[in-house]
This record gives C-alpha cells, sequence and structure tokens, in this order.
C-alpha cells in the first residue's frame, strides 16, 4: 500500500489554543517569586502542573500577562518521612509521586488512596500537591483527605513563612487563606500514632472518572480500651469547601466506639453542611450519600484499627 | 480470500502514528483561520451589529454579517427550511450564528469576534416542547411551533383494544445526548479565480453537501466541490451541513484567501446538534397468551430552534412495532416541535434508541404482568425470515430468533432473570432488549444506487474508485477486502480513492448502514466487470478457455492442473496493454430501482402507509445486560453485557467488533450517564469534564456474537451493523435493573439519583 492519505504538516496551529499572549517569569526561589508576585498582582499567576491553570486560560477565564513558571523550583519537590514526626511534602511533588511513594503507602494508605484516584494517570503525572491545593477545588481529593489526616499548610510569602491548618485552608470556591505574594511551599502530615486509622471514600454518579459528588474521610484513634482520643471527619466535594463534621467527632470523641455511636456519627455529619445543587447531584442527594460514605468509611477504619 | 477475516485497517498505522491529517490539520498557502460569533440568547431580535472595532484589529482579514450572505434559508429536504447560515434579525437559540471573522490566526479571530458589539432585544423564549404546543405559545417561527406531524396506522387500534385481554399504557422520556467525535466539525474553504469553490469538510454524505452549500450561497452546485478527508467519528452528527461550511466559503470569498474553520469542543456541545429528546406515550394491547395485538404511539420530539433531522428521526421508532416485531394494529403519531433550545440531528439509530428504550421497557411491564418470561413474550411476537408483516414490511433475512436464543444462553437467562439476588450488599438482576436497524440505505431520498470503478495500473495494483465514506468505521478496509478476493490479488495491491466529488459517481453518502451494502456491492460488480477483462486477457496470454482459469494470490491458475501459478496477475495487466491494446478496467453499480418509486409513493415505503420497502434489508440483534446496584447510594453497575447481532456476513470481524463495542459503549452513556442539560436554553455542560461518555473503567465486559446469517441481496451476504447498535442498550439496563431492585425509572438516563430517590419511595 503506498500512501494514499493525507498526510499532517509537522506543525499546525492548535484550533482550540485560543489562549491570550503572556510571557513567562522563571524565579530562581520562592522568594523571587514572591517578589515578583506583589510586583504584579494579579497580573501575574504561578503555574505548577497546569493541569487547572491552562484550562482556564483556554477558555479565558484567566487571562494573565505573566506565568511564574515554578517547575523549575525542583527542590520543592520532595517527600520525607520520619517516624517521629511524620510526613512532609513539597508543593511541587505530583500526585503520582505521592501514589507510588513506598513510605506513603505504609504510613498513610489513605493518603494514598486519594491520590491515586485524582483524575487519571495523565493529570496525576503533572499535577502537583500544591497546585491541587491553590486551586481550592472542593471536589478535588487532597484537601478532604489532609483535613482528616490533620495536615497543616506552609505558606511563604514576603513578610516570611506560617502555617495554616489544613481543613481552615480553604475559605470558598476557588478562594483560600493564600495572600497575593504567597506561594504554598511544603504540607505537613503528623504521624499515624498507633491505635489509629484513616479512611478515603469518594462517590462518582456517572463515570468513574468523573468529579465525585460525595467525598469523605474519617480519622480515628482509639486507646487500648477502645475509647476515641480523635476523631477528625471531613465532608468535601458536595458543597462551595470543604467541611469539619464537629458535631460528629463530638459524637466520638471519649466514648467506647461502638456501631450504634457510628452510625450516629455517620447521620449527623451533613450537619450545617451547605450542598450545593448541579450537575454531580442534588443538595438531598449529596447529602445523602455523604452519610452512607461516612457510616462505610468509620467502620471500615475501625475495623481496621481492631485487626491491627 | 480475505472475507470474513481480522484484516486490520489499511489506513490504521496513519492513524495510531498521528500522521493522518483531519480538517483541522491541512494547511493551505496563505490560509485564515475563522471563528463564529454566536447568539448569548435563546431568543432576542438582532437590532444592530457595530463591526467597527473589530476591524482595526490588525490581522483581521474578513468580517461577515447576515447582511453579507445570500440570506437564503437553509433545510434539507427543502421543504423543511428554516435556517440562515447567519442571523439577519432574530436569534432562536443559544449558539445561533450571528457574526463571522477570518483572520491571521485563530486567537485574533476570537478577539475580533469578542470586539464585534452587537445589540439585541431579549424576547420571551420557549424551552418545554408541551408548552410550545399549547395554542397561545409563543411561537419560534411564524408557520407555529409544530414543526412536523405524521400519523401512521395499521390496522385499526381500536380493534385491538376490543380484543385486548391486558391494555397497558405508560410513558417515556428520554434527554439529548452528544455525539463527542473525536473530531470536531471543520471546514476549509478555497476559491479559484473562476469562483469555482473547494470545500474540505466533515461529512458523511458529500454529494448531498456539495448540492447544500451550492444552495446556501446561491451558486450552481457544479461550482462547489467537495473533499472529504478520513473522519474522527461522525454518528450521525454530518448527515447535514453545519453553518460553518458557507460561513467558511463566504468569508474566502470575501478575504479573497482559503479559510479554516473548525469547531472547538465547546462549540461542539452547544451549537454542532445533538439526538433528539423524546417524549412517549404508549398504549399497548396484549392478548393472554403474550401475543402483542395493538399499539398506539404518540411521540413528541423537541425540534429545537431549526428543522435539521427532525422529521425523518421522529418517526423511525415506527419499525420496532411493525418490523422487529409482528403487530397488526398500529397508530403511530409522531410530533416534532420547535423550542429555543439547540436543534437536534440525526444520530446513531436516527430516532431508534428512544424508541426502542420505551417500547423495550414496556415490553418488560408486560410480561411481569402477563406472567411471562421477557425473552418468551418476544420470541411470540418477533417476525421472521421471508415474511410480509401486517405493517407491509417484506423482509427476506432474519435471524432475530437465533439472536435471542444465543444471547439467552449465552448469559444463562433462565437461571438468573426474575430471581432476586443479593450479593456483598449489591442486587443483581438482568434485563434483555431487541433492536433492528435499517440495512443497505433508505430509499425515501429517491436515490440509494451507487457506482464504483476499477482500474488495474500495467503492475497489477489496484484502485477502487468508490463514493463510500470512511467515519472512521473501516468502510474503505471492507472495499478493499471486497476488490481483492474478487481479483485474487492481495490486499497490499488495492488502493482506495475518492474523497472527493470531482472524482467519485453521485452518491447519497454513508448512512442507514448503506455503505457494506451498497458501496461493497458496488464495489464487487465493479471488480467482477475487470474481473472478466482479466480473465479474457489471461485465456489469450496462455492459450487456455476463460472457464478454466482461475484468479488467486496474485496469480492465475489452471483448474484441475494443481496448485502451480501459471502467471502473476501482474503480467496479465502488462500483456493486456502491450499485446491486446487495452489496460484493465472495471465499473460496477448497485442498481436500487425502487428507490424513486418509494420515494414518489408510487410502490410504498412506511411513510406511505401499507408500504414497508422503504430500504433493501434489515439488521436484528438481541441485547442482554447484567446489572448490579447499590440499594444505599443507588448506584448502577453494568458487570456484563452480550449482545448477538445479526448483521449478515461479517467481511471484516475487527471493524464489525469494533463497530458493535463502541455502540454499546454509546448506548450505555444513553442509559446511564450522558444528558446534555440545558438551562433557559444555555448548555451548563459544554465540555468533557462536565459532559461525561463511558471511560475505559465504566465499560463492562462485552461480549459479542454475530449469529450466521446470509443476506441474499448483500455483497458475500452481508448486511452492515454500525448504525443499530446503541438502541438495544438503554432497554436492556432499564429492564436489568428492574430485575434487580424492581423499580421501574421511566426517564434516561438513569441517574443514581433518580434510582434512590425511586427506592426509597417503594419502601414508604
Amino acid at each position: 500500500m503506498l500512501a494514499n492519505y493525507p498526510t499532517r504538516p509537522a506543525s499546525c496551529i492548535e484550533e482550540e489554543a485560543n489562549m491570550k499572549p503572556f510571557k513567562v517569569f522563571t524565579p530562581r526561589s520562592v522568594s523571587d517569586a514572591s517578589l515578583f508576585l506583589r510586583k504584579h498582582q494579579t497580573d501575574a499567576r504561578p503555574i505548577a502542573g497546569g493541569t487547572a491553570t491552562v484550562i482556564m486560560m483556554k477558555e479565558r477565564i484567566l487571562t494573565p500577562n505573566y506565568l511564574i513558571d515554578l517547575k523549575k523550583l525542583k527542590h520543592l519537590s520532595y517527600i520525607r518521612f520520619n517516624k517521629v514526626t511524620g510526613l512532609r511534602v513539597g508543593s511541587l511533588t505530583t500526585h503520582r509521586s505521592i501514589e507510588t511513594n513506598h513510605a506513603v503507602a505504609e504510613n498513610y494508605p489513605a493518603l494514598r488512596e486519594a491520590f491515586a484516584s485524582i483524575g487519571n494517570v495523565r493529570i496525576r503525572n503533572v499535577g502537583t500537591i500544591g497546585g491541587s491545593l491553590a486551586y481550592a477545588e472542593p471536589q478535588c481529593n487532597p484537601p478532604t483527605i489532609l483535613a482528616a489526616l490533620g495536615a497543616e499548610v506552609v505558606l511563604a510569602g514576603v513578610r516570611g513563612v506560617r502555617r495554616v491548618d489544613a481543613h481552615k485552608f480553604i475559605t470558598g470556591i476557588f478562594e483560600t487563606k493564600l495572600k497575593p505574594n504567597e506561594l504554598i511551599t511544603e504540607v505537613r502530615i503528623p504521624r499515624m500514632p498507633s491505635g489509629s486509622s484513616c479512611k478515603f471514600l469518594k462517590f462518582t454518579t456517572r463515570s468513574e472518572e468523573d468529579k465525585p459528588s460525595a467525598a469523605i474521610a474519617c480519622y480515628l484513634q482509639i486507646d487500648a480500651k477502645r475509647v476515641c482520643n480523635t476523631a477528625r471527619l471531613v465532608v468535601g466535594a458536595v458543597g462551595p469547601r470543604i467541611y469539619r463534621c464537629k458535631k460528629s467527632e463530638s459524637i466520638l470523641i471519649g466514648k467506647r466506639l461502638t456501631d450504634r455511636l457510628l452510625a450516629d456519627a455517620s447521620e449527623a455529619c451533613t450537619d450545617k453542611i451547605e450542598a450545593l445543587d448541579d450537575i454531580y447531584g442534588s443538595p438531598w442527594y449529596k447529602l445523602e450519600i455523604s452519610r452512607v460514605l461516612m457510616g462505610r468509611g468509620l467502620h471500615a477504619a475501625l475495623n481496621e484499627i481492631k485487626e491491627s | 480470500m480475505v472475507i470474513g477475516k481480522k484484516v486490520p485497517r489499511i489506513e490504521g498505522v496513519s492513524k495510531v502514528s498521528g500522521n493522518l491529517a483531519y480538517v483541522s490539520d491541512i494547511e493551505l498557502p496563505g490560509m485564515l483561520y475563522a471563528k463564529v460569533l454566536r447568539s448569548p440568547f435563546p431568543h432576542a431580535r438582532i437590532k444592530s451589529i457595530d463591526i467597527s472595532k473589530a476591524s482595526r484589529i490588525p490581522g483581521v482579514r474578513a468580517i461577515l454579517t447576515g447582511k453579507d450572505t445570500p440570506g437564503v434559508p437553509f433545510g434539507l429536504p427543502g421543504s423543511t427550511e428554516d435556517k440562515l447560515p447567519l442571523c439577519i434579525d432574530l436569534v432562536r437559540f443559544v449558539g445561533d450564528e450571528v457574526a463571522a471573522v477570518a483572520a491571521d490566526d485563530p486567537e485574533t479571530a476570537l478577539d475580533a469576534v469578542e470586539s464585534i458589539d452587537v445589540e439585541y432585544q431579549e424576547l420571551p423564549a420557549i424551552f418545554n416542547p408541551h408548552d410550545a404546543l399549547k395554542p397561545n405559545a409563543l411561537k419560534v417561527h411564524p408557520k407555529g411551533n409544530l414543526a412536523f406531524y405524521k400519523r401512521l396506522r395499521v390496522g385499526n387500534i381500536e380493534k385491538a383494544y376490543r380484543e385486548a385481554d391486558l391494555i397497558h399504557e405508560r410513558r417515556y422520556e428520554t434527554q439529548r445526548q452528544a455525539h463527542v467525535a473525536l473530531e470536531t466539525r471543520g471546514s476549509l474553504a478555497e476559491w479559484d479565480l473562476q469562483g469555482n469553490l473547494t470545500v474540505i469538510t466533515t461529512t458523511q454524505t458529500p454529494h448531498t453537501a456539495r448540492t447544500e452549500i451550492a444552495r446556501c450561497l446561491g451558486i450552481p452546485a457544479s461550482k462547489v466541490r467537495v473533499k472529504y478527508p478520513p473522519m474522527g467519528g461522525a454518528f450521525g452528527n454530518r448527515l447535514v451541513i453545519n453553518m460553518i461550511d458557507p460561513i467558511a466559503a463566504l468569508l474566502a470569498r470575501k478575504a479573497g484567501r482559503p479559510v479554516r474553520l473548525v469547531n472547538t469542543r465547546e462549540e461542539e456541545f452547544i451549537a454542532a446538534r445533538a439526538r433528539y429528546p423524546f417524549t412517549i406515550m404508549l398504549k399497548s394491547a396484549f392478548r393472554k397468551n403474550g401475543r402483542f395485538i395493538g399499539c398506539h404511539a404518540q411521540i413528541i420530539g423537541d425540534n429545537g430552534a431549526y428543522n435539521d433531522k427532525g422529521p425523518g428521526v421522529v418517526g423511525h421508532g415506527y419499525r420496532i412495532l411493525g418490523v422487529l416485531y409482528n403487530i397488526p394494529h398500529i397508530l403511530y403519531e409522531t410530533s416534532l416541535v420547535y423550542t429555543n433550545n439547540q436543534p437536534g440531528t440525526s444520530f446513531r439509530g436516527f430516532g431508534m434508541p428512544q424508541s426502542s428504550f420505551a417500547i423495550e421497557s414496556q415490553l418488560d411491564e408486560v410480561a411481569e404482568m402477563l406472567k411471562l418470561d421477557p425473552a418468551e413474550l418476544r420470541l411470540r411476537n418477533v417476525s421472521h425470515a421471508n415474511m410480509t408483516t401486517d405493517a407491509g414490511a417484506q423482509i427476506y433475512s432474519n435471524e432475530i430468533e437465533k439472536c435471542i436464543r444465543t444471547a439467552t444462553a449465552e448469559t444463562k437467562w433462565s437461571k438468573k432473570h426474575g430471581k432476586r439476588r443479593l450479593k456483598n450488599g449489591w442486587l443483581r438482576g438482568i434485563g434483555l432488549a431487541c433492536t433492528l436497524n435499517t440495512g443497505g440505505g433508505n430509499r425515501k431520498y429517491g436515490y440509494n444506487s451507487a457506482d464504483a470503478f476499477i482500474k488495474m495500473s500495467e503492475d497489477g495494483v489496484v484502485t477502487l474508485i468508490t463514493p463510500a465514506v470512511d467515519l472512521g468505521t473501516g468502510a474503505e478496509t471492507v472495499m478493499a477486502q471486497i476488490v481483492c478476493t474478487v481479483l485474487g490479488v492481495s490486499i497490499e495491491d488495492v488502493r482506495i480513492v475518492g474523497r472527493d466529488t470531482e472524482i467519485t459517481p453521485y452518491d447519497l453518502g454513508a448512512l442507514a448502514d448503506r455503505t457494506t451494502f451498497v458501496h461493497g456491492s458496488a464495489a464487487k460488480s465493479a471488480a467482477e466487470d475487470a474481473r472478466s477483462e482479466l480473465l479474457e486477457a489471461a485465456s489469450h496470454m496462455l492459450d487456455k478457455p476463460e472457464k478454466e482459469l482461475r484468479l488467486a494470490n496474485g496469480g492465475v491458475y489452471v483448474k484441475g492442473n494443481g496448485k502451480r501459478k501459471r502467471a502473476r496477475i501482474a503480467d496479465v495487466a502488462l500483456y493486456s496493454v502491450t499485446r491486446l491494446g487495452k489496460a484493465i478496467t472495471g465499473k460496477g453499480r448497485y442498481l436500487d430501482e425502487l428507490a424513486p418509486k418509494v420515494a414518489s409513493g408510487e410502490q410504498g415505503g412506511f411513510e406511505f402507509e401499507g408500504g414497508g420497502l422503504d430500504c433493501p434489508t434489515w439488521s436484528f440483534a438481541c441485547h442482554i445486560a447484567e446489572v448490579q446496584l447499590d440499594p444505599l447510594t443507588g448506584k448502577v453497575m453494568v458487570q456484563n453485557y452480550v449482545a448477538a447481532i445479526d448483521g449478515g456476513t461479517i467481511i471484516n470481524p475487527i471493524g464489525a467488533l469494533g463497530n458493535a463495542f463502541g455502540g454499546i459503549s454509546q448506548g450505555l452513556g444513553l442509559a446511564l450517564m450522558e444528558n446534555l442539560r440545558l438551562e433557559d436554553g444555555t448548555v451548563i455542560n459544554p465540555n468533557l469534564g462536565d459532559y461525561k461518555i463511558p471511560s475505559f473503567r465504566d465499560t463492562p465486559t462485552i461480549g459479542l456474537t454475530f449469529v450466521d446469517s446470509v443476506d441474499p441481496l448483500g455483497p458475500f451476504g452481508a448486511k452492515g451493523i454500525g448504525d443499530g447498535v446503541p438502541s438495544g442498550v438503554p432497554g436492556a439496563i432499564a429492564n436489568a435493573i428492574y430485575d434487580a431492585a424492581k423499580v421501574r425509572i421511566k426517564c434516561l438516563p438513569i441517574t443514581p439519583q433518580d434510582l434512590l430517590a425511586a427506592l426509597r419511595k417503594k419502601q414508604t
């Protein structure tokens, strides 16, 4: 068969590349980036993996004049585990690196599970933990699991470094505690003491590769008498931000955990949550699913502790 | 002999290497890029359009508004005309074309489009087809909102109701499904100095597109040449031209340079049209023994703002009652209603999936009421080979019974259906649906024949000139298989030439499982013509009578004389040129003499009652889905899917399997997840993040069987299978869900939320 089919030219213009023109600034350090951000404010936009930013630029939702290319800050890509202090993950670490890291798999299986189920492998290969948090999309897995694990987000800006609890970091849809000149540099996750377990579950209504209608993460720590010392229950994906389920936690803390108690805690986990009505489901349905998932998560966590 | 063999795609390497140029890859010297300004309102009057700001942007080469167009309303057929390439006074849906710009690059074109100031006066709009039918509803078009109405009648439905032991009535609804072809629609237009236009475009119907484009531009069709590279999917979406074709042509004429206009994915979702949503009311009459004796179907289709393929699509499902099942009394009423929603267009199955979902759901409801097995109920009502149904359909080949028996045996149906099963908290169920599709094209266009030409080079390489369009279905490979089988050459020595209306003979296009049947027959006939020339030359060369010669393996053999090749076909071809003075050629035709008669009403098609000759053949299938369902969340997982298909002889199992897998996947999307959602006329999920199609992770194991079947008219007994596959899926899934949970969802897609709500309602 001779060549009988039309051949693509070596280079062609992408019809969908409808981005406004922009310049790329490559900082040599975090403070370099902060200073640039202070100077250009919203005219500049940091970019890491670009999985969210590029789409928004193609849709012209974002039209920055400058992109600050963080990928060159290679020292911010690391996973360090210490048995006493816990896990430290650099903000430019890709989802895939977390998914495939041995220390993560061994010590934080729920964290691995949450990162292994982000989007698809092509997204996970480029998307970063810091980028995902800064994007502040409650349907993304990282905010929910990190809040349950009691993580802290480290922020660096022109005025120095500060730390924010992961569950307080996202304040609204696409809104965070980040100040205009700040960047996320690290995520710190405390160690998992004995008698503890964490679970992450999400639920998609359409494709398995869809964004979730509801996601939960729950962390339990109990003593030798099965009395619950710590409980961190988080509902993500249903509303404008992620929610700590304080009422459920208070049902569990200080008590000996029984099936009945876990059922009560899951039933209460949607207290004061405002779910959004959108293509992923009605508020009724999302909250219903959250309670089902929380029940399943709590039972799985408790069973795991019992078996260990 | 490569018929029935797994022959890889002849263009496969070009595709998987990323080398094949689609319309959006083709660049011509001096080419400009175009973008369209679309209406943000569902219904508004255009008061003024100010292009002064846009025209000052450097790099902008041409701006087009409705006033620059001939203003000829478009419709196919012409009697349905209602659409202007660019709106002049009124916009009627969100996405309606208002203006267009050609510029040096796509970004500049988009900047310019965004700089055009249009002053609109918003008008009230109507989105619900049922509201639009009310007497005082606002009118989307001056002639009123009922775009099309048809009433088909067989027997006397009242008689069926009088004789019935059971009358069952229910209402079903289906949603808007997007085609989501990997390649979006595109058009590249170029004029020469003599005023001839060449359009390189994504089309299933090149010769029709040629006349349609000419009509929009007010020029003779002879001035228009349509080229069509291999496509990245079409699924019925490219049966009718898109307004981007005349817009690109007009921009190119104005700018004096070639113009390329390609839909973005978002435009594809908001303006490239989708599957028509149906409301289907069914009132069926049955005898105690399960005999289906009558059905009154009322279908209301949401046409959207313009006609497109609606009139054909709403009536198509009639064939389930009149051909698949043999029902003596049918009253089938279809209404197509204008709204200010995005218009629909034809989509794989052509209205059959919507109707099938309703009818197959209803059959299962009735089976339960009559305490009959759903498979048995269908076996008592399906049509057979070599029969004329009560609706007048003449059926030659038909293996639906074999399909039902095969699919039920493969899934151990009788051990599973109706046995409520619970495993690890999941409810399990199994469901069945039967379906059919028109085959060999459609005669109502008045022409359904096709021609093909063959030339053999002096080195024995064969070129087939065919109007067959390859939408991504593997049509060109099938054509090559047919030709090489007849001529005894290897498939590597067959080349396909076409994709250009200046080269290919007049044709109807790729629709209604037409390509393998019609073009395959024409290619076979052309190859047979060339074969007789080849045999004549070989006879001369070898001094043997023609009837003693056989062509195979690229050579000529003498019958009864062992396996020794007496000459290479290449030698014969050269011999014919140098010694006989003529090159080998062949001309072939599939002649459909009935098409003009059916279209004129002289002989009956379904559109003219009591006929049934509206297509040359029918394909049939039985689908079975096995699902499991989480009763606490309503989540449905399809565990196993089986389809037994009667598509006649399968020419290429790779292609047939690929078409069937893809079709089932598309049907699963329709059944469970896909829904192009409009709020006040605006699509709220116009991207692949928010509009979900099944991924590999959503696709169950699919078991396919092509049952033994030979069509008396098709090439080597083939019928074609691609079009009809999705049709059976929604019914099979809905019935499996009912088997698992005893709740029936009558509205597509079947979402976990609706299912959980129904489960809760049932418990209380």
